[in-house]
């Protein structure tokens, strides 16, 4: 998979959801607020 | 974390009156104003410092700057927020969080912060070079799959803390 596409921000933005899924699953409370954070942190992308 | 660790200490002092149902009640009504703001049905102001954080903190060398830089962003002292998640990320925080979870809150903020940053670095284009202005223009051109991909990411995890452990 060409670099281009692996750091592609909707490529991250997936692996972020596929993530969150399996923290959901797994069910572990660091885990999900650790997700939770980093999804909201992720969203200000393009803001400086 | 600095921001993490002070919405609990002043969330605390709001919270403790409250039930746990009025305290979800509360992160509640902030998802939905934020959704519907998204949604264009609501409109208005986030609070945010709309002030870029000024080159010239970088004369402070190439370790207090970068240090002065992510503090003054990661607090929010100064940033601009297109995205309305880390309201409701504070209001949850604020009102359900013990100290060690809104420190992952917190770290996964950052986390999140600093992937954009490494990922727009690594990103390349076509041309074989890094070129961090082509990873923005591919976040602006794909802006509202990227709300949809990290509100889901965002709305998954707030979900599962919330079956998996209730109303602390």
């Amino acid at each position: 998979m060409p670099l281009r596409l692996i750091w592609h921000p909707l490529t991250v933005a997936a692996v972020f959801v596929v993530a969150a899924g399996a923290a959901a699953v797994i069910g572990l409370a660091p885990t999900l607020w650790l997700m939770m954070g980093a999804a909201a942190g992720f969203a200000t992308s393009g803001s400086t | 974390m600095i921001t993490a660790t002070a919405l609990v200490v002043i969330g605390s002092l709001v919270r403790a009156p409250l039930p746990p149902v009025g305290r979800w009640t509360v992160v509640g009504v902030v998802l939905i104003a934020v959704l519907l703001r998204q949604f264009g049905v609501l409109s208005f102001r986030l609070p945010e410092n709309r002030r870029l954080v000024p080159e010239t903190v970088f004369r402070l060398g190439r370790h207090l700057g970068p240090l002065q830089f992510g503090l003054e962003m990661g607090t929010g002292a100064r940033t601009y927020l297109p995205s309305g998640l880390p309201y409701v990320g504070a209001a949850v925080v604020a009102m359900t969080a013990s100290l060690p979870l809104a420190l992952c809150a917190g770290a996964g903020f950052g986390l999140g912060r600093a992937l954009m940053a490494l990922s727009s670095l690594r990103f390349v284009v076509s041309g074989g070079s890094d070129d961090t202005d082509g990873w923005y223009q591919e976040w602006r051109d794909h802006a509202r799959i990227l709300a949809g991909l990290t509100g889901t990411a965002f709305m998954v995890s707030l979900l599962a803390i919330t079956v998996w452990f209730g109303m602390p």
